[in-house]
């Protein structure tokens, strides 16, 4: 397996050689890209959405386990002098049935954007993660998998609000001495109300690639003009600190995020975990998350989860994951971003087990 | 698995050369030699100290990678596992675009002391 990857690889290298040396001037590419995962999923109770109470058992199939399926189109156009106009058009759908899902149910309804790069930094225009997001991922010891990470408690919270932040503008810094940040802003589009649907974000990163420490900060109004499902104008501050350590296969994360949604719950988020690569096609991760809401803690919850993915290639993946999570008061959290957002009280056992390609 | 075997073969020489060099290396640090003659009969340092010292130099390898990796421009090195054994460098994880396994591998192979970089990474965005 691993000469033949090494073998792709000098292939890619090669190709990629001779596009850069036969097109110097004005290079452009336009790249199909996308991710399809499906999978099954077991849970051993579901959240009766009319009662709030225990719905059962269930076993199904599962739409983006591991990895939200997406496809998109991706481009850059080399305008000279190091610079280089970007653009994105990220689609999500569901394995299981085609529909749109993962996304805010639009068309390209994950990113859509149009922007520049040169060595100065990034500028984007359009619908795009936010710094608060992009954040979430660099400290989830999980990768961020759709089951048992920070991703099914950040949803559980405030759903799609600050992953697709629409009519937004951001700048990315290069990285100078090892700090990068990002700045977003996004306006609401209500005539008269500037307030209405305004969303802001920032974040700031230090890595020496063996230290990583990231802080970021979002603040969002509800109203504006856009209107989606799921919502992504949902009122809330979200505070989010964090560090990773890299030593030889193992890498450890920790963070801690507060959500603190208007209306809802004032929730601090404590996490850390393990990420262990065994073998280079081979890797096991696991973290353990608090989650308590400081207006009433009787409302809180623990999870923990486990998960191991095999590398057939650079692009296919098996993967099985495990996670158990413990629900007190009224905190739902959930352990799959798809068919399994919320979970009653209790203690909820769930099994996810299936293929990612990546292509 | 692999790696685990290796270990496990590398300490059983070592016990088994320990075993048949261990007489005549403790004569040779009797107190008081001045070192000159240590030469002669038996290594400076046992096999638990040359491997201790090679898993140092591993190590150490290793992270210099991760700071140049750090340092390049247009790659994100967050999600890159960098494993280093006497100067073979394997670069594991992910990168968010496939353009930038040739930087990081371009980048791994120019740090002093990697005599070959093996790439295992495979192509993981935020959002995906």
């Amino acid at each position: 397996m691993f000469s033949q990857r090494n073998f792709r690889m000098a292939g890619i290298a090669g190709a990629a050689s001779l596009l850069l040396s036969g097109a110097a001037h004005a290079q452009s590419s336009v790249t199909l890209y996308g991710v399809v995962d499906g999978g099954l999923l077991y849970t051993s109770k579901t959240l009766d959405a009319a009662t709030g109470g225990n719905g059962g058992k269930q076993f199904s199939f599962v739409d983006g386990g591991s990895a939200p399926t997406q496809f998109g189109l991706t481009g850059t156009e080399d305008l000279g002098g190091g610079a280089k106009a970007i653009f994105k058009l990220e689609s999500g759908f569901s394995v299981a049935n085609g529909a749109f899902n993962n996304s805010n149910g639009n068309l390209f309804g994950r990113q859509a954007y149009v922007g520049l790069t040169n060595p100065f930094g990034t500028l984007k225009l359009g619908l795009q993660f936010s710094p608060f997001f992009n954040t979430l991922y660099d400290l989830d010891p999980r990768g961020l998998s759709q089951f048992g990470s920070s991703l099914p408690i950040y949803l559980d919270h405030v759903l799609g609000t600050g992953v697709f932040n629409a009519n937004a503008v951001s700048y990315a810094s290069p990285v100078v001495a090892g700090f990068s940040g990002s700045a977003m802003f996004a306006f609401g589009g209500v005539a008269g109300n500037f307030q209405s649907g305004r969303q802001y974000s920032v974040n700031l990163k230090y890595d020496n690639g063996t230290v990583m420490v990231e802080g970021a900060f979002y603040n969002g109004n509800s109203g504006g003009t856009v209107n989606t499902a799921p919502p992504t104008n949902i009122a809330f501050v979200g505070r989010m600190l964090g560090a990773s350590y890299k030593i030889g296969k193992l890498t450890a994360k920790a963070s801690f995020t507060n959500y603190k949604v208007a209306g809802g719950f004032n929730s601090n988020v404590y996490d850390a975990g393990l990420d262990f690569l065994a073998m280079p096609d081979l890797d096991f991760n696991g973290g353990v998350w608090f989650v308590s809401d400081r207006n009433d803690t009787t409302n809180h919850s623990v999870m923990g989860a486990l998960g191991a993915q095999y590398f057939l290639s650079h692009r296919t993946t098996l993967f099985g994951q495990v996670a158990v999570v413990n629900n007190h008061g009224a905190m739902n959290t959930g352990l799959s971003v798809n068919d399994a957002l919320f979970s009653p009280q209790g203690t909820t056992t769930g099994v996810n087990v299936g293929i990612r390609h990546i292509f | 698995m692999k790696s685990n075997k290796n270990r496990l073969v590398q300490w059983t020489a070592g016990v088994l050369l320990a075993a048949a060099i261990g007489a005549p290396g403790a004569y040779a640090q009797q107190p008081g030699d001045s070192g000159a003659t240590a030469s002669a009969a038996a290594p400076a340092t046992t096999p638990a100290q040359n491997r201790r010292a090679i898993r140092k130099a591993d190590r150490l390898l290793a992270k210099q990678v991760r700071r140049a990796l750090v340092r390049v421009k247009g790659l994100d090195s967050g999600r890159i596992v960098v494993i280093a054994r006497s100067g073979d460098v394997t670069l594991g994880g992910s990168v968010p675009e496939a353009g930038q396994i040739a930087l990081a591998h371009a980048a791994a192979q120019g740090v002093s002391g990697v005599r070959s970089v093996t790439d295992s990474l495979s192509v993981k965005a935020a959002g995906q």
